[in-house]
C-alpha cells in the first residue's frame, strides 16, 4: 500500500472514530494514529481539525413532528389519536373557526347564566306583594 | 378450536426486531410494516434533502415524496443487490436532482438555515470569528460538486459507512474512501483560498447570504434507481 492508500485509510478511521466520540484532538492521539498508519503527523491533524469542523457544521436536524406525523397519516392512514391532536392536525382555517366557535359558545353560555343569575338576583330583591310585605300602620 | 383461534386472531406482529428486508417483503401487502420502515428513515430522508434543499419547506416537500414514491413501487422493488435504505436515498437523491433542475440550473442555496442549523446547541458562546469560520467552511461545501456534496451529508450528516455510502452512490468501498479523500483536500485548499480573500468576493454573482452552488456537475450519474 501506498502513501494514499494509507492516508485514504487513515481518514475514513479519523472520521469514523470523530463521529462516534470515541477520539479527542489530543496530542497523543494523533501520534498514535498518525504511527499507526505511517502518514506524517503533520498530515493528520490538519485533516482532524477540518473533520471536527464539518462535524459542527453539518448538524443533524429534526424535522418536525407535526410533518412527521402528518405523513405517517397521510401513507399509513391512521388518524391522529385523542382530540386535542385531531384538532392539531386541521388546516389552520379550520382551526381558527373551531377556537371562535369555541370562545362564542362560551360567551353565549357565560352570558345566559350571567342574566339568569341577575335575573334571579332582580326577583328576589324586587318587592313582592304577595308575601312578606311589611307596612306600617 | 384453540388453535383455530389464535390463528384468525394471530398477535400483532413486533415489526421493531424485523430486519429492513422482511419489512419490506410485509409492506408489501401491509401498511403497518410500510409504517415502521418510514419511522426508521423519516429522519434521515429529511436530513439528506434538508442538506441538498437548504430549506424546511423543501425538505418537507421532498421528502413526503419521497415516501409516496417509495410506497408506490415497494411491490415491485426486489433488492437485488441493493438494500432498502439505498435505494431510499437514491429515490432521494433523484427527486432532489429533479427539483434542481425544476429551478433552472441556477441553484441558490440559501445559507442562512443552514449556519442556523449548524450552531449545535452545546456551543453557545461562538464568536464572531467562529461564525465567519462557519460562513467560510459552509461556502466551501457548496462550491464542491455534487457528488461530494453528496458524499459530505452521507457521512458527517446521516453518519453511514462507507459500505452503506457506496451502495447509494452505487461505488465500491474503496471508491468512496478515495473520493472522501479528494473531497477534504479540495476543501481544504478551497477554505485556504477564500480565507485570503472576503467571503463575498469568493462567491461571486450572489447576494450577502445566498450562496450559488457548483453547476458544473451533472446529477445524472445516479439517476437508476431500482424501483422494481
Amino acid at each position: 500500500m501506498d502513501y494514499e492508500n494509507h492516508l485514504e485509510d487513515l481518514l475514513s478511521a479519523v472520521t469514523d472514530a470523530l463521529l462516534h466520540e470515541d477520539m479527542d484532538n489530543s496530542p497523543e492521539t494523533i501520534d498514535a494514529i498518525a504511527k499507526r498508519y505511517r502518514v506524517p503527523r503533520g498530515d493528520v491533524e490538519g485533516f482532524t481539525l477540518l473533520v471536527r469542523r464539518i462535524h459542527v457544521v453539518l448538524a443533524g436536524v429534526q424535522p418536525s413532528p407535526r410533518f412527521v406525523n402528518r405523513l405517517r397519516s397521510e401513507l399509513v392512514g391512521k388518524p391522529p389519536r385523542g382530540v386535542v391532536a385531531r384538532v392539531r392536525y386541521l388546516p389552520p382555517r379550520v382551526q381558527i373557526a373551531a377556537g371562535v366557535v369555541a370562545v362564542m359558545g362560551f360567551m353565549l353560555f357565560t352570558r345566559r347564566r350571567l342574566i339568569g343569575d341577575a335575573s334571579e338576583i332582580a326577583t328576589a330583591l324586587a318587592p313582592s306583594g304577595d308575601s312578606g310585605e311589611v307596612t306600617a300602620q | 378450536m384453540n388453535i383455530r383461534l389464535f390463528k384468525r386472531n394471530p398477535k400483532q406482529p413486533s415489526y421493531k426486531t424485523l430486519s429492513d428486508s422482511e419489512l419490506v417483503d410485509l409492506a408489501k401487502s401491509d401498511k403497518d410494516a410500510f409504517g415502521e420502515l418510514y419511522e426508521r428513515y423519516v429522519k434521515k430522508i429529511y436530513n439528506y434533502v434538508f442538506y441538498r434543499t437548504g430549506n424546511q419547506h423543501d425538505a418537507e416537500d421532498l421528502t413526503a415524496r419521497v415516501f409516496h414514491r417509495a410506497m408506490a413501487h415497494i411491490e415491485t422493488y426486489t433488492e437485488r443487490g441493493v438494500p432498502f435504505q439505498a435505494w431510499l436515498y437514491r429515490i432521494a437523491h433523484n427527486l432532489v436532482a429533479n427539483w434542481h433542475r425544476d429551478r433552472g440550473r441556477r441553484k441558490i442555496i440559501p445559507l442562512d438555515e443552514f449556519i442556523a442549523s449548524g450552531l449545535r446547541s452545546d456551543a453557545p458562546d461562538k464568536s464572531a470569528e467562529d461564525a465567519e469560520d462557519r460562513d467560510i467552511l459552509m461556502a466551501a461545501i457548496r462550491r464542491l460538486p455534487e457528488e461530494r456534496q453528496q458524499l459530505l451529508v452521507l457521512k458527517f450528516v446521516e453518519q453511514l459507512s462507507n459500505a452503506e455510502i457506496g451502495d447509494i452512490m452505487d461505488r465500491t468501498e474503496g471508491a468512496i474512501k478515495s473520493l472522501y479523500h479528494r473531497t477534504l483536500t479540495a476543501l481544504r485548499d478551497e477554505i485556504e483560498m477564500m480565507r485570503h480573500k472576503p467571503l463575498s468576493a469568493s462567491a461571486p454573482h450572489t447576494s450577502p447570504r445566498v450562496h450559488r452552488a457548483d453547476e458544473s456537475h451533472s446529477q445524472d450519474r445516479l439517476d437508476h434507481t431500482h424501483e422494481g
